[in-house]
């Protein structure tokens, strides 16, 4: 009996060995601060328990899934479905309001351009990205240039950040996001921007990265590297799940309901 | 909401709660084989968790191991987190302090950045880190020699034109740390770091900043032909204090200015307030005795007339001494605790 139920017990704890994030039921929401009107609503609001200028903005509610090890999930859905606040409460930056979020490896939420210092140079700034995510001293040096030479910036990677385009900053963005690699990646928007280019560049370096067994969440608007890269695809909307399983069919969908049944895919991706 | 742009919908997104079961083919694991659990809200094995470490609201110090040892599937680490619905847990503290150690490089970088983007694109850039005290030093003394006329104006100046540097200083904690999370809200919202790593390096910057003034003022000081002994080596003790008291401080008052915005505002007239109650332009002994026993209930009140003194070539009294460090020690426990109890909070109120 005892040993039943000991085997019981591995098979569960094996289960969730190969599972890298659950979510269960999930509801977050962001307090927002709207301005009085008027000097008599500031004296109301003040005088009175009532606070008509603080809404609580539901970004989530009731999400539930899971992400096993070594896949790929993306998130799409409209601007405002509560994708970025997804990421956010999944790497534990957003408190949920209900439900909960659990993460089984190291993680790190890459946004590109993530504390960037407009007075540092492009090489001092991609260090100082290595060590806000808590890149160890001694391997920072060897990252910068590999991170330096992935950006293709050339010599302008020794200027000061405020001479860069909004192009080549999001290069550096995006190569220092590339490169800080966890065991769980949560991505938000990395594949936007950029020319055609360097997009198939940083495609490449997924790939790469999912070829090496890491568990990637992307948040993305290009429904072309959704069907070619995700293994799961998750559509959010007026954050709900609207649709969760495979991604050329989540795809599909999500195109039908913004009616882009016409639009080549190739484009989409800009 | 996002659907009224577009028109009509092709297709109204279906309620997730009623159409996941049978629909799409591929539904993931885990959402049909969910049990419906009820919401939890603070639960006592959410703060068990909490304390060890796993659900603070952070993923401090192991995501730092970097990268190296993930080489396909298996090598996961048994790093875990758990983030759950519960406002009422204070984040840990050892755990915190240590994953706020292993950013130290970070902070010290960023305080770093954060002062040369101050200075940069000036044409005489760092020259306006030494120019900056030499120049209000020589406002001081301006000022000063006019309006006290014919009093030696020299007697008092060594003392004043150190007070109003450290005073400066000490004022950064409040005005520039009470604004570090509030200003930081791009950083707040897209990484894991602790946040107390905020206020902390504004402090390091202040005191980055405050660098170049040291020797600006020894000459000045020296030039003044002021007393130099033994007591001057009490400095770096008081300073010690000072850096502990601004940290106290900063992570109060960041806390404060996020959840009441307004106490931004009062900022600046606190500090005014602050400023004319500490012994920094006027000689300690001129205050009545009555009215230095209700200014010493002011945080910097001790700290800078012990400052006084030493600079005068006087040892301060003992009961200065104790109660400089209590207020710092004092402020450094309450603002640590007010900080871990709200921190998950903060990014919310942003």
């Amino acid at each position: 009996m005892s040993a039943s139920a000991s085997v019981a017990a591995e098979v569960v704890k094996a289960q969730q060995r190969s599972i890298a994030i659950e979510v269960e039921c999930l509801s977050a929401s962001y307090r927002v601060r709207l301005d009085a009107p008027n000097l008599r609503a500031d004296l109301r609001n003040l005088f009175t328990r009532r606070r008509d200028t603080v809404r609580i903005v539901p970004a989530l509610r009731d999400v539930s899934f899971t992400v096993p090890r070594g896949s790929v999930l993306a998130v799409i859905g409209r601007n405002g479905a509560g994708k970025s606040t997804l990421l956010r409460v999944m790497c534990g930056v957003l408190a949920p309001e209900a439900g909960r979020v659990v993460v089984r490896g190291r993680l790190n939420l890459l946004r590109p351009g993530l504390g960037m210092s407009d007075a540092l140079t492009g090489r001092e700034n991609i260090r100082l990205g290595g060590l806000a995510v808590g890149i160890p001293e001694e391997r920072l040096a060897e990252l910068t240039d590999v991170i330096a030479e992935f950006a293709q910036l050339d010599e302008y990677i020794d200027f000061p950040l405020r001479t860069y385009s909004t192009g080549m900053r999001m290069r550096l963005g995006v190569a220092v996001a590339a490169h800080l690699d966890p065991e769980i990646l949560l991505i938000d928007e990395a594949l936007t921007g950029g020319d055609t280019a360097f997009q198939a560049h940083v495609a490449q370096r997924l790939d790469e990265l999912c070829g090496q067994g890491r568990t990637i969440v992307l948040v993305t608007h290009g429904l072309s590297s959704v069907k070619r890269m995700a293994t799961e695809a998750l559509w959010l909307h007026q954050g709900q799940v609207a649709a969760l399983g495979d991604p050329d069919d989540v795809v599909a969908r999500y195109m039908r309901y913004c009616r882009l049944e016409s639009v080549d895919l190739e484009f989409d991706d800009q | 909401m996002t659907g009224d742009a577009l028109g009509a919908p092709a297709e109204t997104p279906p309620d997730p709660t009623t159409a996941r079961p049978d629909d799409g083919p591929a539904v993931l694991g885990a959402a049909a084989t969910l049990p419906d659990r009820p919401r939890q809200r603070s639960t006592r094995r959410e703060r068990r968790g909490a304390r060890r470490g796993r659900g603070s609201g952070q993923p401090p110090s192991s995501a730092r191991q970097g990268n190296g040892s993930v080489e396909g599937l298996g090598g996961y680490s048994d790093t875990e987190y758990v983030f759950e619905a519960d406002s009422n847990v204070s984040t840990p503290l050892v755990p915190y302090v240590r994953a706020l150690w292993e950013r130290r490089r970070f902070m010290l970088e960023l305080a770093r950045a954060d002062l040369r983007g101050k200075q940069s694109s000036t044409t005489m850039g760092r020259l306006w880190g030494v120019l900056d005290p030499l120049l209000q030093a020589g406002i001081y003394y301006m000022l000063f020699t006019i309006i006290r006329q014919g009093v030696r104006p020299t007697e008092f100046l060594h003392v004043l034109i150190g007070g109003i540097f450290l005073f400066q200083l000490a004022l950064s904690a409040i005005t520039e740390g009470g604004r570090s999370i509030r200003n930081s809200k791009n950083l707040m919202l897209n990484s894991t770091f602790p946040r107390a790593l905020f206020p902390i390096t504004t402090v390091w910057r202040g005191v980055l900043k405050f660098g170049p003034a040291v020797p600006v003022y020894a000459a000045f000081y020296i030039g003044l032909q002021a007393p130099v002994d033994w007591g001057l080596l009490l400095l770096p003790m008081l300073f010690a204090v000072q850096v502990v008291l601004m940290v106290g401080l900063a992570l109060l008052v960041s806390t404060l200015v996020v959840f009441v915005k307004d106490a931004g505002n009062a900022v600046q007239y606190i500090g005014r307030v602050l400023f004319f109650t500490t012994p920094v332009i006027y000689p300690l002994a001129s205050v009545p005795e009555g009215i230095r026993d209700v200014l010493s209930w002011q945080p910097f009140f001790a700290l800078f007339a012990c400052y006084q003194q030493v600079l005068d070539g006087d040892v301060p009294g003992l009961g200065l001494l104790i109660q400089a460090p209590l207020w710092a020690g004092g402020l450094l426990v309450v603002g640590t605790r007010v900080f871990l109890r709200h921190e998950r909070e903060l990014a919310i109120r942003l």
